[in-house]
């Protein structure tokens, strides 16, 4: 059963909670009405997981997804080979943005998923994808570095 | 050159339309920063409201 939460949210229950690396189904808001979950799901990539003291609630940290693939976005995370489509779940050539990451309760009002599915988790980052990753890891440690006085 | 041209036919942008759901909308749009402010100043109250630790992550 959904926990209640204080802002009247209506929290999944924690047999639920995504891990992380998982992709799950996330209303970000849209400029029309910044203020309020978005009106559409999209994939969204999971950072990290936090439980609260009770360990009765949970938030998640993501990075969203767009199917606007930028081949100059070079430290982002383009997934777009068939295969790892696949195995992730997506059914779009899709470019997370690891710049921007964002703390949201786990909760029905932020993550839905669209009609036909039936969990707000899409699937999870496949072996190739996560080599991927690791690689942007170290590019952007890198350059992070290069950027220190 | 046929191989080659196959290889690189491989790593062209791809949109299955045979899994894709007419119901569901397209996510071309990106998320600006002044969105992703607005939304966590929203749900800062409620994060504010507890103690969280991380269980699991993060992962970059």
């Amino acid at each position: 059963m959904a926990q209640p939460g204080k802002a009247g949210l209506s929290y999944y229950p924690l047999s639920t909670l995504p891990a992380s690396l998982d992709i799950v189904w996330c209303l970000f808001p849209i400029d029309e009405a910044p203020n309020t979950p978005g009106p559409y799901p999209r994939p969204s990539l999971v950072r990290a997981v936090a439980l609260n003291r009770d360990q009765t609630k949970a938030i998640v940290n993501i990075t969203y997804g767009t199917s606007r693939i930028k081949e100059n976005r070079t430290l982002d995370l383009q997934i777009q080979n068939c295969r790892s489509l696949d195995e992730c779940g997506l059914e779009k050539a899709t470019r997370f943005d690891l710049d921007k990451t964002i703390w949201l309760p786990w909760a029905k009002e932020f993550f839905r998923p669209p009609a036909r599915y039936s969990g707000p988790i899409l699937g999870h980052l496949d072996p190739q994808s996560c080599m991927q990753l690791e690689a942007l890891k170290v590019a952007r440690r890198a350059l992070a570095s290069r950027k220190r006085p | 050159m046929g191989a080659l041209k196959i290889r690189e036919a491989q790593f062209e942008p791809v949109e299955r339309k045979s899994m894709h759901d007419p119901a569901q909308p397209d996510y071309n749009d990106e998320v600006t920063n002044d969105q992703l402010e607005a939304i966590q100043a929203r749900v800062a109250q409620e994060l504010d409201s507890d103690e969280w630790e991380i269980v699991d992550g993060p992962a970059w």
